[in-house]
């Protein structure tokens, strides 16, 4: 297998390098799919190939590694190529696109925040989990919308199960004013309860 | 809804309540169903991700398990492919649950070998109820 | 006075919900859960390491605790709140499960003769690699059938220097039957007990830093690979790279050995989950599910 050195690569070498990489990408063994994956981490060249490749990989340990490799990519560029996977028909691809989004901070919150407006409740949930690894100034305005205008009541559990860990008091009005919309709801009122216990983090509250 | 029933080949000792395993990588999910369940007299043990789920299901004689859909690591399907394939898990009842609600994720359910289905928010009743015939209980 | 400021002037603790909070957020990082009994135990601990970063009270330190640029903190935490010691025979389930299970298994497709390499990492001061030396002698009918190849490594040259010289003190034996210690070791001084050469001699150290990608290369075709309460003590990204070069490392149909609390569960996907009757293993195993 060549090796790909460090520093002095030309402009052709690279692409060849790439060129290669995409034919192993494609070929029969799992074992060298993977490290072809593997092998193109953190090229910013490489991202539209490894998402491409994403799309009809089978093996679970080869999706590892281009969710891995498009992770390691990183920025807004990686961001918009997972995206479209928390779509998908495949649970583990969902699966894989939200951890990975986790790992891109600040820069998936643009693609992030067009998610959680999707029309699918489950493109929704799905969004609201990467807030969780956000730090709390960023996740609190995204999941006090939520709060205050999402209808849907497993988007809401959602955001409540987040803002658990998340959440700060500045979001308690917000709510208490979910669990009077969702009073019939005995699952989100009590979700919403022990977030509030949390949230307040004294024992105040009581049994 | 229809629901395929797993009758345990033993009855259940009256002395020793059932453990239920819950797989589900929402906190406060888990700790719903664990306020439901133990109510009833079962014992509750948790994971967050099929794989957590898997070793603790390999490792533990858990009567009956129930999985959501969408987890990290390892999603619910996955999970009961793994548990049907173990010989010591094969048999184990599985409720699946998931936000969705459509018939195609019903049959999905069905085929990677849940006994039974079940759309979130479960209410206490639905999940009291499907556990309890899922066991081959009466419910009280 | 806000509830902040109020804090900042008196000692300060850990409420119910904090440490409910606190829990389940480290459940969720870690997989660790704690007994109902280890309140006070978690408490100080946090308390601790509270005052030591200058965090205002719980809220602050929880918040920078979730940050996953915090500079190690929860690396820290960890530490902290479990116990890892080392001695001969930790864990010996582990070791019952690579006698009797898993090379079992493995050599059913092996011609005598052949090669077996199980990779100790890390191996600290030798208990770990020697452990499985001698365990193998005693347990495992077919050990003289085959090529058993030990290899140890670390990253610290001062363990690796102790582990060389085999020396070790009661608290190091204290699993073994005493027939077992006068088999495999000789007293040296008042309380040193020292290998035999023989099993001195079938464990080969050498320095290994986990992170360190080439030289974590340096290892493939590994049969068995015993990792335990390392992976514990790294920080996600880095957790995770190491699992990959193990994976790396071992051939396919390989097994991976983790601590007996630890779990792939927040790692990675990777292995295949195996269960033997005297533990869970994991297993590099490739095909379509």
């Amino acid at each position: 297998m060549p090796l790909i050195r460090p520093g002095a690569a030309t402009p052709d070498a690279i692409a060849e390098t790439l060129d290669l990489r995409r034919d192993q990408l494609t070929g029969n063994d799992a074992d060298e799919r993977r490290r072809a994956a593997r092998a193109l981490s953190g090229d910013p060249a490489a991202a539209s190939v490894l998402a491409a490749r994403l799309e009809c990989e089978p093996d679970p340990r080869v999706r590892d590694a281009l969710f891995g490799s498009l992770v390691d990519i990183g920025g807004t560029q990686a961001a918009e190529l997972l995206a479209p996977f928390i779509r998908n028909d495949d649970a583990s691809l969902r699966g894989g696109a939200v951890e990975a989004l986790k790992h891109l901070g600040s820069d998936a919150a643009a693609v992030l925040d067009a998610l959680m407006s999707d029309s699918d409740t489950d493109v929704r949930i799905l969004a609201i989990e990467v807030t969780r690894a956000w730090p709390s100034e960023l996740a609190s305005s995204r999941l006090l919308r939520v709060f205050e205008h999402e209808p849907h009541v497993n988007v809401c559990a959602a955001a409540v199960d987040v803002v658990t860990e998340v959440g700060t008091k500045d979001l308690l009005v917000a709510l208490a004013g979910m669990r009077v919309r969702f009073a019939g709801e005995p699952f989100l009122c009590f979700a919403i309860d022990i977030a509030r216990d949390r949230i307040c983090g004294d024992d105040a509250r009581g049994a | 809804m229809n629901m395929h029933l797993v009758i345990p080949a033993e009855p259940v000792p009256e002395d020793s309540s059932p453990q239920i395993l819950v797989v589900d990588d929402a906190t406060v999910v888990r700790l719903y169903y664990r306020q439901i369940l133990e109510r009833e007299g079962y014992r509750v043990e948790e994971a967050i991700n099929g794989i957590e789920g898997l070793e603790k299901a390999l490792q533990n004689p858990f009567d009956l398990c129930i999985v959501d859909v969408n987890m990290p690591m390892m999603d619910g399907y996955t999970f009961l492919h793994a548990l049907r394939r173990e010989p010591v898990t094969h048999a184990m009842p599985a409720l699946m649950t998931t936000s969705e609600a459509c018939a195609e994720d019903h049959q999905t359910a069905l085929k990677a070998g849940a006994n039974a289905y079940l759309v979130k928010p479960v209410s206490r009743d639905q999940l009291a109820l499907y556990v309890a015939a899922l066991l081959g209980r009466s419910v009280t | 006075m806000s509830v902040l400021a109020k804090r900042a002037t008196a000692t300060l603790s850990v409420s119910a919900s904090e440490y409910q909070k606190f829990c389940e957020y480290f459940y969720r990082r870690t997989g660790i859960s704690f007994a109902e009994n280890k309140r006070y135990f978690v408490d100080k601990r946090l308390i601790e390491r509270i005052q030591k970063t200058g965090a205002s009270g719980v809220e602050d330190y929880f918040e920078r605790l979730r940050r996953h640029d915090a500079n190690g903190e929860i690396e820290i935490l960890i530490n902290l709140l479990t116990i890892n010691e080392t001695y001969f025979y930790r864990e010996d389930h582990q070791l019952d499960c690579l006698a009797n299970g898993i090379l079992p298994e493995m050599v059913a497709e092996r011609r005598k003769g052949d090669r077996i390499r199980i990779w100790s990492m890390p191996c600290s001061t030798g208990e770990e690699p020697y452990s499985i030396a001698m365990y193998l002698l005693e347990n495992w009918p077919q050990v003289d059938d085959y090529d058993i190849e030990i290899m140890a490594s670390d990253i610290d040259t001062n363990v690796l220097r102790a582990a060389e010289s085999g020396v070790y003190d009661t608290r190091s034996l204290h699993r073994l039957t005493p027939e077992l210690v006068r088999k495999y070791f000789v007293m040296v001084g008042a309380e040193g007990f020292r290998l035999i050469d023989a099993i001195r001699q079938s464990v080969r150290f050498t320095k290994v830093n986990a992170s360190d990608l080439a030289e974590m290369r340096g290892f493939a075709n590994v049969d068995v690979i015993f990792c335990r309460n390392m992976l514990i003590y790294f920080d996600d990204r880095s957790r995770r790279q190491v699992v990959e070069s193990f994976y790396d490392s071992l051939c396919q149909g390989g097994f991976i050995c983790l601590g007996h609390s630890e779990s792939m569960s927040r790692i990675s996907s990777l292995f295949e989950v195996r269960k033997f009757p005297q533990a869970i293993v994991y297993q590099k195993r490739g095909g379509p599910r």
